[in-house]
């Protein structure tokens, strides 16, 4: 009997991953939790283990492809042997991507009990908090209808049934946080449900990956002759978004956005006069589309353009999807200059004192089985800083117009790695020593570079810090980790020609950027911490009488 | 061998020659079949020659009626030579469809003539006096369009007995004319046919003109109009049959419950018309169809074969031609992979009588239906525009419905002079969800029967300028 495996939830937010390669191959037989295949995704490289034991019978995709959560990536075919640690599976149920828990009771109208499931409510949205049911148990409701409000990070949103049925249980309560692919409730196919879902209904999920091919076919307009860019709806069929009524008040061509976009016009709360949908309504609702755009100023940075590029020739150009950390990437850096008024001040520092510091501490390290790199002294030097200039370790919560200082010290610093840059987090640096640090430091660069850094490990840094001195350059300006509203920029260490007492001298300097956000920090704050911090710098041991 | 495109439109009116050239546009190798005439009925014995035909007349009705008070004196009577008339119509036709033709040559669709019909979802045939080929596409655009109901004991000869195409082409102003049904077609046509002299008598099977079609108000006034003008109007009238007589036709109506004769020359049958859902044998390709005739479309225009779409008459109501242009654009917008839908808050229609009527959005009625319980209305007549006033044309008025809580437009119903043309004005509001203010702090230039409009959105806020108004309740 054949076993589908699919590719697990990976993590909050991650709905796909680029296979990376199979670590199985057709043939081969496998144990329970054994690794089949490494995934790539836009945090890091993540093994993917097989559920059951079985003999391997088909790979569903090839290396580089990108595979959706929930996809089936192999099939198994249960061996003898792994009966045992799978005694769960469930032959009866193989296209049902979750098998519905088809307890034998028979439906009060004969019809078969379905799950209807949390469905995708945008992109980068992953949960909701369920605000109420709009139905419960008993009720009858139509295809299409409004079942519940779920509140996600963006807006309220309501959640329709694909079906038709009688609602059979409620499996959350009211405050409770539903995931994206959670069943809902469960319906009982009821007489009238049965013509509005003829064939076996695909989860709600599936449907809400129409948007998508609307996004193809708006890009593949740009080029008249790829033909082939239908869509497959049918008469019939579900066209999303569907088709506006007159009850939406917008302009046309505002109408037409949207459906370019995959917004439903429906769903959005108008801010224009008599409750119109402006054009900016839509723009900003698609960072979260289908929902309502109701609180503008909380989704800055989404009213993005989405710009088409064509090339001149196609064959002297190579095309490949921009997926996983680099699509990461590219967001994040786009919402950060888009959010964020930066500016940047450079200065240089005279670090004679600091490079005479750690090459005494050099030994000393080593037999603590580390060493020493000047990031971690910097990372000292930047905390003993910030608590003269608390600002720079802020964030501005633009949708409730606070700023909110942070009290602890989490400072990330960029890492160059072969998959591009990432950000691991030293967490609670100011209570640890430099050594600590180190070790810390060396370890999650290691990681990264692996791609193996979890999630969490790139989270919740205040402040960061960039080491672009490493592999050259005198200054830079380097984009702040937004929601964080500095970066420190460190450079490489150079001799310097001066005269001193009316003789030639070489000293070691090395320059820095503090690059800001200008919407809380000015010029001269900028430049005073510049130098408060350079002033540390210069003299490592003001950062001893100011340990804590 | 057989020749393949990209996009084949089968049908050349007003949905199938856009559709084509949109097509050629966004790239597609296309080609366009037609049967009868690039145009179709719109161009050619619909829409265009009809205009002509109202125009010309119009002129005539204003020499004869406004030109004394005016001043203009003419020696002698106004004849009219119905062969140079229909002559000078052919040329308005021709024109118009030698248009379309050089339209098509200059975006590189392929035109060819003759009658097409599916031979599978992916292959036609066209026949044609040059013999049969057959065509291969990878997308098909069907705009067959529709043809007028023919009634048991009228058939068509388009000589005596005659649907729309036959009474544009009298080239001899007949004596007496027997209109079946009151709808557009047929008051549009009794209208200009009274102007020339002709006895006219409408025979509608309702207790109203223009029922269903138009605002209630608005068939009032074109309704007085007529009556005033001589036409005889049977309402809850049958046509059961006819006979030739000795000096032409009689025409038995039952009214009721009693038997009519009406006696005329010429019959003119006018109830609507049917969707040529039955031809080109769509079955061939699974095509389905409606029982009214419809072939069945989804909001882009698809039929349920993944590769064919329909557009225009013969994909449902309103079969207007400006609708069928409309849908011409988005299936080949569509074709391209561009997310479009039929998404358009209104149709506008317009009737050619005299005066005109024209409508965009809601009646009254529709509004209520569709729960908007408390409604603004205003209403002006064109006796107050300056503009109407000094055409000596002040019959109708202009009517607003608006969404009292948000002031939106909902709709607008316009019987006067160029209510063809100003209800575009009506149009672009409705779309843009203007509200009644948009229009009213809109200037409008003066002196100009759109000042009315103006002032109509003033009148439903319950100040306008030129009616005496009592302010509205608040």
């Amino acid at each position: 009997m054949a076993t589908e495996v699919k590719l697990p939830e990976l993590g909050e937010g991650v709905t796909e991953g680029e296979l990376v390669k199979w670590l199985v191959k057709p043939g081969d037989s496998v144990k329970a939790d054994q690794p089949i295949a490494e995934v790539l995704t836009d945090k890091a490289t993540v093994e993917v283990p097989s559920p059951v034991a079985g003999v391997v019978k088909d790979l569903k995709f090839k290396a580089g492809d990108v595979v959706k959560v929930g996809s089936t990536m192999i099939t198994l075919e249960g061996g003898a042997s792994a009966a045992a640690s799978a005694p769960a599976a469930k032959p009866a149920a193989p296209t049902a991507s979750t098998p519905a828990p088809q307890a034998a009771k028979p439906a009060a109208g004969g019809g078969k009990v379905q799950d209807i499931k949390l469905p995708e409510l945008g992109e980068g949205v992953t949960e909701g908090e369920l605000v109420k049911w709009l139905v419960k148990p008993g009720d009858s409701v139509k295809a299409d209808q409004a079942i519940a409000e779920v509140l996600t990070d963006k807006a309220t949103v309501e959640v329709p049934t694909p079906v038709a049925g009688i609602v059979k249980d409620l499996k959350f309560k009211t405050g409770e946080v539903v995931k994206v692919g959670s069943t809902m409730i469960t319906l009982e196919g009821g007489a009238g449900a049965a013509p509005s879902a003829p064939t076996a209904q695909p989860p709600a999920g599936a449907q809400r990956e129409v948007p998508a091919s609307a996004h193809a076919n708006f890009a593949a307009a740009h080029s008249p002759s790829h033909s082939a860019a239908v869509s497959t709806h049918s008469a019939s069929g579900a066209i999303f978004p569907p088709v506006a009524d007159s009850k939406v008040l917008a302009t046309p061509a505002t109408r037409r956005l949207a459906r370019e976009m995959g917004v439903d016009i429906n769903s959005l709360n108008g801010s224009g006069l008599a409750g119109r949908v402006t054009r900016e309504d839509v723009l900003s609702a698609k960072g979260g589309a289908p929902m309502a755009a109701k609180a503008p100023a909380a989704t800055p940075g989404l009213s993005i353009p989405k710009p088409a590029y064509q090339g001149p020739a196609g064959a002297a150009e190579e095309r490949v999807p921009l997926i996983g950390i680099r699509k990461k990437i590219a967001e994040n850096m786009q919402r950060s200059k888009h959010v964020i008024p930066h500016f940047t001040i450079m200065d240089e520092a005279k670090v004679d004192a600091m490079v005479a510091m750690r090459e005494s501490l050099k030994e000393h390290a080593e037999k603590n089985g580390t060493k020493i790199t000047y990031l971690p002294i910097v990372m000292k030097a930047l905390i003993a800083t910030i608590r003269e200039f608390p600002m720079f370790n802020a964030s501005i919560d633009d949708a409730a117009g606070e700023i909110v200082y942070k009290k602890y010290f989490n400072l990330g610093f960029a890492a160059d790695t072969p998959n591009g840059l990432v950000v691991p987090v030293i967490k609670n640096a100011d209570q640890k020593t430099i050594l600590e640090i180190s070790k810390e430091i060396l370890d999650l660069s290691k990681r990264a570079r692996d791609g193996k850094l979890k999630p969490d490990e790139m989270k919740g840094a205040t402040i960061t810090v960039t080491n672009i001195g490493s592999i050259g350059g005198t200054y830079a300006t380097p984009v702040i980790n937004h929601p964080e509203v500095a970066i420190l920029g460190m450079y490489k260490i150079d001799e310097k020609p001066v005269i001193k007492d009316g003789q030639l001298k070489a000293i070691k300097v090395m320059n820095y950027t503090m690059t800001a956000d200008h919407r809380l920090i000015d010029g001269a704050i900028a430049a005073r911490f510049l130098a408060a911090f350079i002033a540390r710098i210069e003299n490592p041991a003001k950062l001893l009488v100011e340990l804590v | 061998m057989a020749q393949t495109f990209d996009v084949v439109v089968i049908g050349a009116g007003p949905g199938g020659y856009v559709a084509a050239i949109r097509a050629a546009q966004l790239g597609f190798k296309t080609a366009v079949i037609e049967r009868e005439f690039l145009g179709g009925v719109c161009l050619n014995v619909g829409c265009i020659p009809s205009k002509a035909m109202i125009t010309a007349t119009h002129l005539l009705h204003k020499a004869q009626h406004n030109f004394k008070d005016m001043g203009l004196m003419i020696k002698g009577d106004i004849t009219v030579d119905m062969k140079q008339l229909v002559t000078w119509k052919q040329s308005v036709c021709d024109k118009m469809s030698g248009g379309v033709k050089q339209l098509l040559k200059g975006y590189g669709v392929t035109h060819i003539p003759g009658e097409a019909n599916f031979k599978n979802s992916k292959e036609i045939t066209v026949k044609s006096s040059a013999g049969e080929d057959t065509i291969q596409a990878k997308y098909f655009i069907v705009a067959t369009g529709s043809r007028p109901i023919e009634i048991p004991g009228f058939k068509f000869d388009e000589k005596d007995i005659c649907s729309s195409t036959g009474a544009l082409a009298f080239d001899t102003i007949p004596k007496r004319v027997a209109v079946i049904g009151g709808g557009y077609i047929g008051l549009e046509i009794s209208s200009y046919l009274r102007k020339l002299g002709t006895e006219v008598t409408v025979i509608e099977a309702q207790s109203a003109l223009l029922a269903g079609v138009v605002d209630p108000d608005c068939a009032q006034i074109v309704e007085r109009k007529l009556k005033k003008a001589g036409v005889n109007i049977m309402y809850g009238a049958k046509a059961k049959g006819q006979k030739k007589a000795k000096d032409g036709y009689e025409v038995t109506v039952e009214i009721n419950g009693k038997e009519e004769v009406v006696k005329c020359d010429k019959i003119l049958v006018t109830v609507g018309r049917r969707p040529n859902g039955d031809q080109a044998n769509l079955k061939a390709a699974g095509i389905a169809v409606d029982e009214r005739g419809f072939i069945k479309v989804d909001a882009q225009r698809r039929t349920n074969v993944q590769n064919i779409f329909a557009i225009g008459d013969v994909a449902g109501q309103p079969m207007l031609a400006h609708k069928a242009s409309h849908e011409g654009v988005l299936v080949a917008e569509v074709i391209s992979g561009q997310n479009r839908v039929y998404d358009a808050k209104t149709v506008p229609a317009v009737v050619f009588t005299d005066p005109e009527i024209a409508s965009a959005g809601m009646t009254e009625a529709e509004a209520k239906a569709k729960g908007f319980t408390d409604l603004l209305i205003g209403k002006v007549p064109f006796g107050a525009n300056g503009r109407a006033v000094s055409m000596m044309e002040t019959d109708g008025f202009i009517k607003m419905i608006a969404d009292k809580k948000t002031h939106v437009l909902l709709g607008v119903h316009i019987v006067g002079p160029e209510a063809s043309n100003l209800i575009s004005e009506a149009v672009l509001a409705i779309e843009m969800g203007a509200r009644m203010e948009d229009i009213a702090l809109s200037i409008h230039p003066h002196p100009t029967l759109g000042e009315a409009m103006m002032e109509t959105a003033e009148a439903t806020l319950g100040h306008a300028i030129h009616i005496i108004q009592k302010p509205l309740p608040k």
